[in-house]
């Protein structure tokens, strides 16, 4: 096993590309460098061939030749001295005795190491020596005895001149032999070379279709299927994967292209994984920001998160800022076979808080995978944890900055769980995102509280208006009746000033009165409860009513009270009541602001839409940035105060109210000093609708009105 | 002689209607609380009964609604008189029968020819 990786790297080494390379430039140049050096070893070879026959065989034949030419002619003297006696012919002989030796011993010299040629050189030159020194030397001898030399037995002389001619005939054959062995070495030597650079040739041609075939197989092909690869990659196939072969080089890019694509892949798949927990975090958000009441808060959202981390229990357990009490407040269970711990309260053992306190503290999200195994926790826990059932877990406060309200807690029965990032992020989210709807829903539920609370003071407040108002009715009642028998003299006739003075509690008891009906109906108007009921009115009846009611408070006032006469059958479809309340507060309005010796008068008149009527006095009128505020409730004139009129503020706002319920409008036209006009339109009844028939009504409320969009 | 049955919790009202019916030539019964009008309308039924809203016991639109489920007194003239001037206590008067409404204060003269009219439409 230890060997393996030393293996691998010599195998890397071996398959390597530039090993390839390096090894083809080394073949093609060695090739080159052995065709060259062959060339000329070849060359030399033949060449020295060649010039050993030349400047070696050739002089030594040319040599030995002339050694026998020299004997030749030694013979041919010594036998024409035999034959004619003529001394003179024998000098060649005489020349040649002396000459021969060296001469054969010059041409041994030459032939250097060659023993069997210089043996047989040596033979001639023997052979020749003893033709010299014994039939030479006889026949020589008789140029000084005087003996015939033609007695002389010739044979002896010829025997060993044959002798001599026979070593060297076999001396010429050798050299010739040697000759044509030098030649045949260079032909062969040349053919030789020829066929070697065939056969090299061929080789150097396998050896490049060998090394193309590798370059084929270790780098073409597998850089093909990278290239392919990529193309995939390129195209988001993130599955694409290189078959690793090949080259070290190739093996080693196609390694790369795998991680870089299995990082690819990881990284989609867990960008897949953050876009989807983000998206869940995102709709638990939006469903836990739906609700405004923190315990469908708390519930909704373990309901929501306990299920998407894949728990098998979620609760939310609620930290008092003083430490004291942590109680499971919210709780979601896959099961029925979870024990319910919603309402109980974590026990109080530091060893047992310990993790709520961590997560408390930390403001993290603590994740513990493996309860049983995690030695970071007190045994304590573990052993709390592991009684309940608790594989593994992760806490995350409940907390918005440093405001921490609780802590949210899920967890595993069934087995440990690997809680990843993406996980811790989503609970400590929810976490964040569950505090800020917990502290809007408590934001809410306090100004719920409140305007409950303010909604029954002002029901109370009405309802008390409404009531005083009601029991002032009564004494109110006495008062007007018992006055009116004793104006009407029921009780007999009054004396003097009895009978003004009556007036004056009577006048008196009708202003309270009015005062009166204006506080409840604004107190009706401000709790939606007016309602108006409209019938058919014919105007002129109407106004015949308010000249009597109002007549007696004009006379006190020292005013005319003029109404205008109207067509009879002018009708307005209003309320009865409710009309009649905005014409006495008009004309009550018009009499306190008119001096006396002024004059009030009410006119009407049919319009397009309806009848305007209008109230005019001589009065003090009202100042221009007033006018727009007249008809604000509690609002009182400059006017008012500077004469010191009595009143609430409320009578032109009711007027205004009244008329809008009655799609009317009201306006004021005043001048300073001068008087002041108010008029208002009331529409006309329906069409189909017969003045003053029986049950033409039809009751609005009012409230509906100003509420409805 | 013409027999008016009235109930009012105050006695002052109660004092001031007697006397103005009774000036007009009515006999007049007051009683002080609904039950107490009833029973005595149920045991001698007159010719006009009138009945203040709010009275302890029972409330004069529950005595109007009990006479008028009665058969002895189903056609007797009722006049209620309320304190109440809101159209819906209004309304709910006539829907248990009453035949006519006054609201306080009112003028013990109209109460009269009112009562005059109610009494003649009855006849």
């Amino acid at each position: 096993v230890a060997d393996s990786p030393e293996r691998d790297r010599r195998d890397d080494e071996r398959r390597s590309v530039a090993r390839l390379f390096n090894t083809t430039l080394i073949v093609f140049v060695a090739s080159l460098f052995l065709m060259a050096g062959g060339g000329v070893l070849v060359r030399y070879v033949v060449n020295d061939a060649n010039a050993r026959v030349v400047d070696h065989w050739i002089p030594i034949e040319r040599a030995h030749g002339r050694m026998l030419q020299q004997m030749t002619a030694a013979e041919s003297s010594l036998r024409g001295y035999h034959l004619t006696l003529d001394r003179a012919l024998l000098q060649p002989f005489v020349d040649a005795r002396d000459e021969y030796p060296a001469r054969a011993a010059a041409v041994v010299e030459m032939i250097g190491d060659d023993d069997e040629l210089a043996a047989i050189i040596g033979e001639e030159a023997a052979a020749a020596d003893v033709w010299f020194s014994e039939w030479g030397s006889t026949v020589l001898a008789s140029t000084l005895t005087e003996d015939d030399p033609r007695d002389f037995d010739r044979t002896t002389g010829v025997e060993q001149f044959a002798t001599m001619v026979d070593a060297h005939s076999r001396a010429t054959g050798v050299i010739a032999l040697r000759i044509d062995d030098s030649r045949d070495r260079a032909r062969f030597v040349g053919e030789a070379s020829a066929v070697v650079m065939v056969g090299y040739v061929v080789a150097v041609i396998v050896a490049g279709w060998l090394i193309v075939r590798r370059l084929r197989r270790e780098v073409v092909h597998p850089l093909g299927e990278l290239r392919v690869a990529l193309n995939r990659l390129e195209r988001q196939d993130l599955s694409a994967r290189v078959d690793v072969t090949g080259a070290t080089e190739v093996r080693q890019l196609g390694e790369a292209v795998n991680q870089l694509a299995e990082f690819s892949q990881r990284a989609t798949v867990e960008q897949q994984a953050r876009t989807e927990s983000n998206r869940v975090v995102r709709a638990m958000a939006s469903s836990i920001h739906e609700h405004l009441e923190s315990s469908k808060l708390v519930s909704v959202t373990v309901e929501t998160l306990g299920p998407a981390l894949g728990g098998d229990h979620a609760i939310v357990i609620r930290v008092s800022p003083d430490r004291h009490g942590e109680e499971v407040i919210g709780e979601w269970r896959r099961h029925d076979g979870i024990e319910s711990r919603l309402g109980t309260v974590i026990p109080n053992p530091d060893e047992l808080t310990e993790l709520v306190t961590r997560t408390f503290l930390g403001g993290k999200v603590v994740a513990i995978d493996d309860v049983a195994g995690d030695e970071s926790l007190h045994p304590a826990v573990v052993e709390h944890l592991t009684g309940l059932g608790v594989c593994s877990l992760m806490l995350a406060p409940i907390a918005v900055g440093d405001e921490i309200s609780g802590v949210l807690s899920v967890s595993t029965f069934d087995a440990p769980r690997r809680w990843t990032a993406e996980q811790q992020s989503m609970v400590l989210t929810v976490g964040v995102e569950l505090a800020r709807a917990l502290r809007l829903a408590d934001l809410y539920e306090r100004e719920r509280d409140m305007v409950n609370q303010l909604r029954s003071l002002d029901q109370a407040k009405t309802d008390f208006i409404s009531s005083v108002s009601h029991e002032l009715r009564t004494p109110l009642t006495s008062i007007l009746g018992y006055t009116e028998l004793l104006v009407d003299g029921d009780v007999g006739p009054l004396e003097g000033n009895q009978q003004s003075m009556m007036v004056v509690i009577d006048r008196n008891a009708r202003r309270l009165l009015m005062l009166i009906d204006d506080l409840l109906m604004m107190s009706q108007i401000d709790a939606n409860r007016l309602t108006i009921s409209r019938t058919s009115i014919r105007i002129r009846r109407l106004l015949d009513g308010i000249a009597d009611t109002m007549r007696p408070l004009a006379d006190a006032a020292g005013l005319s009270l003029t109404i205008a006469p109207v067509g009879a059958e002018a009708t307005v479809w209003a309320d009865e009541r409710a009309l009649e309340r905005v014409l006495l507060n008009l004309v009550s309005n018009a009499i306190k602001f008119t001096p006396p010796g002024g004059s009030v008068s009410v006119t009407a008149e049919p319009a397009d839409d309806g009848v305007r009527v209008t109230v005019s006095d001589t009065g003090v009128g009202i100042p221009a940035d007033e006018q727009d505020q007249l008809f604000t409730r509690f609002f009182r004139s400059s006017a008012s105060r500077a004469n010191a009129v009595q009143g609430t503020g409320l009578g032109l706002a009711i007027v205004r109210h009244i008329v809008e319920a009655h799609h009317g409008t009201v306006g004021v036209i005043s001048e300073l000093g001068h008087g002041t006009d108010v008029s208002f339109m009331v529409p006309p009844p329906p069409p189909s609708d017969e003045p003053l028939a029986a049950g033409a009504k039809s009751a609005v409320s009012l409230t509906s009105q100003e509420t409805a969009p | 002689m013409t027999r008016v049955v009235i109930a009012d919790d105050d006695a002052d009202i109660r004092d001031l209607v007697s006397f103005k019916l009774q000036t007009a030539g009515y006999e007049v019964e007051a009683y002080s609380d609904g039950e107490a009008a009833l029973a005595a309308v149920l045991d001698d039924v007159p010719d006009l009964v009138l009945l203040d809203v709010m009275m302890p016991r029972m409330t004069g639109t529950e005595v109007c609604a009990e006479l008028r489920r009665n058969k002895s007194t189903a056609e007797v003239p009722i006049i209620l008189l309320t304190a109440r001037s809101q159209e819906v206590d209004v309304e709910h008067g006539f829907d248990v029968g009453a035949d006519d409404y006054m609201i306080k204060p009112f003028s013990p003269r109209e109460l009269v020819s009112r009562a005059r009219a109610a009494i003649g439409r009855s006849a």
